[in-house]
């Protein structure tokens, strides 16, 4: 509160010394200020006697002179035509910096906006134990939180099955079978996910969920051929964990 | 400042930035008299104040290829070199506080040259003493704020840009600092 007076009063004697700079008569400005008028004319009178004093410290005429003339001597003296070349060079360049300011921003902001774009983009391709995995499973959960439509929403987690089915392939194929574990788990998890999908259809068309169904038992069925043949080349340890869990995903 | 004024003054500077010692001269001209009075009313010594005038100028034309004119204006530029020469100054004499009444009985001794007639010179420096008496007293940031606004006639914007602070802040300093002042006039 009492900042917020100090604030007040300071703002109003910049505005008394603005007036007085501009030739109004002191008492008028301060009738304007009735309230803080005498603690206004204590500092205006302050002002006033510092103004008063600032013919004291004024430079002789003499010294300004010959200061100047001795500053422009040196300065010549200093500056041969190299220097000279150099300073507008300088001068040039610092100027050409300035005026391309806004597009160096422009480009800046760019480059920045652009960075989560190519992120997003490099993550479509990621595999389960990739950094870049987590940021593509998010994408995925935002897209189904956004869609509202069961119909599309079936459709979106028949291909996002179709993905993961494709991903535990490819950890197969870079022998990345550290990570097959929990690629085989997020495929369970996505069957179970796009049946429940499928049942909502169902209650509403019937006739859709079976043609869903259908294209889902056709897409996993040419996923499945190409798995199992890559079970067969897997270390046999694996083999028959990969088989059971790959098959009991099936809707 | 007028506008005419202020275009001057800006070709001037990029005259100057691109080497032209007669366009600093000009500035020189305009400047030198508030660099001088900042300087003097914190320094005892006048011829102090000169030389340290003198540093500025040679500082800021060495500074002045990178002088942004759209920034800070001239003389809050000049000023803020000011204040570093001067925060210089008192490191390198830091143990020595000068001269209280010993100088000024010699300084009336050896009037000098910055007056047109004796008794104006005393005159003059008896009021230069007594400013100096009362600005002593003030706490450092007080006395820069009355020292920019008053002796060396700084705008609050331009003030501000000197002291790094804002706008507001200068007012509320200035504020505080005339109540100060007034306080320390009484008193005498």
């Amino acid at each position: 509160m009492k900042s917020l007076l100090v604030k007040k009063e300071a703002r109003y004697l910049q505005e008394c010394l603005e007036a007085l700079a501009a030739g109004e008569d002191l008492e008028s400005i301060l009738r304007r200020y009735p309230r803080q008028a005498d603690s206004l004319r204590r500092a205006l009178q302050a002002a006033d006697w510092l103004t008063r004093h600032r013919a004291a410290l004024q430079p002789s005429a003499s010294f300004v002179q010959a200061s100047q003339a001795r500053l422009l001597h040196d300065l010549r003296q200093r500056t041969t035509p190299r220097q000279q070349r150099r300073r507008q060079f300088a001068f040039h360049l610092r100027r050409l910096g300035m005026s391309l300011q806004p597009v160096v921003v422009i480009l800046l902001l760019l480059t920045l906006l652009n960075i989560p774009f190519q992120l997003f983009q490099a993550a479509r391709v990621a595999l389960p134990g990739d950094q870049l995995y987590p940021l593509k499973r998010f994408q995925e959960q935002a897209r189904l939180a956004f869609t509202f439509d069961p119909l599309t929403k079936a459709q979106l987690h028949i291909q996002y099955a179709q993905q993961r089915a494709m991903e535990v392939q490819e950890l197969m194929l870079d022998g990345r079978f550290e990570h097959l574990n929990l690629a085989v788990n997020s495929y369970q998890a996505q069957m179970e996910r796009t049946r429940l999908a499928l049942e909502d259809v169902a209650q509403r068309d019937p006739n859709m969920a079976k043609e869903l169904h259908q294209s889902l038992t056709e897409a996993l069925e040419a996923q499945g051929l190409v798995t199992s043949f890559l079970i067969e080349v897997m270390p046999s340890g694996l083999r028959t964990g990969l088989r059971q869990a790959l098959w009991l995903g099936a809707p | 400042m007028p506008d005419w004024q202020d275009n001057d003054e800006n070709k001037l500077l990029r005259r100057a930035q691109k080497g032209d010692v007669e366009a600093y001269g000009k500035l020189y001209e305009s400047y030198a008299g508030s660099v001088y009075r900042f300087l003097a009313a914190h320094l005892e010594d006048h011829m102090d104040a000169e030389d340290l005038t003198a540093d500025v100028f040679y500082r800021a034309w060495r500074a002045l290829p990178d002088f942004d004119a759209r920034g800070a204006p001239f003389l809050a530029y000049l000023l803020r070199i000011a204040r570093n020469i001067l925060v210089d100054h008192y490191r390198r004499a830091a143990t020595v506080r000068h001269v209280e009444l010993e100088s000024a009985e010699l300084s009336f001794a050896n009037p000098g040259d910055a007056g047109d007639g004796l008794t104006e010179t005393v005159l003059g420096r008896l009021e230069r003493q007594r400013l100096h008496q009362v600005l002593d007293q003030l706490r450092p940031d007080y006395r820069m704020v009355l020292v920019l606004r008053f002796l060396s006639g700084l705008s609050p914007r331009e003030t501000a840009l000197v002291m790094r602070r804002s706008e507001g802040a200068v007012r509320v300093l200035q504020h505080r600092a005339l109540a100060a002042l007034r306080d320390l006039l009484s008193d005498i």
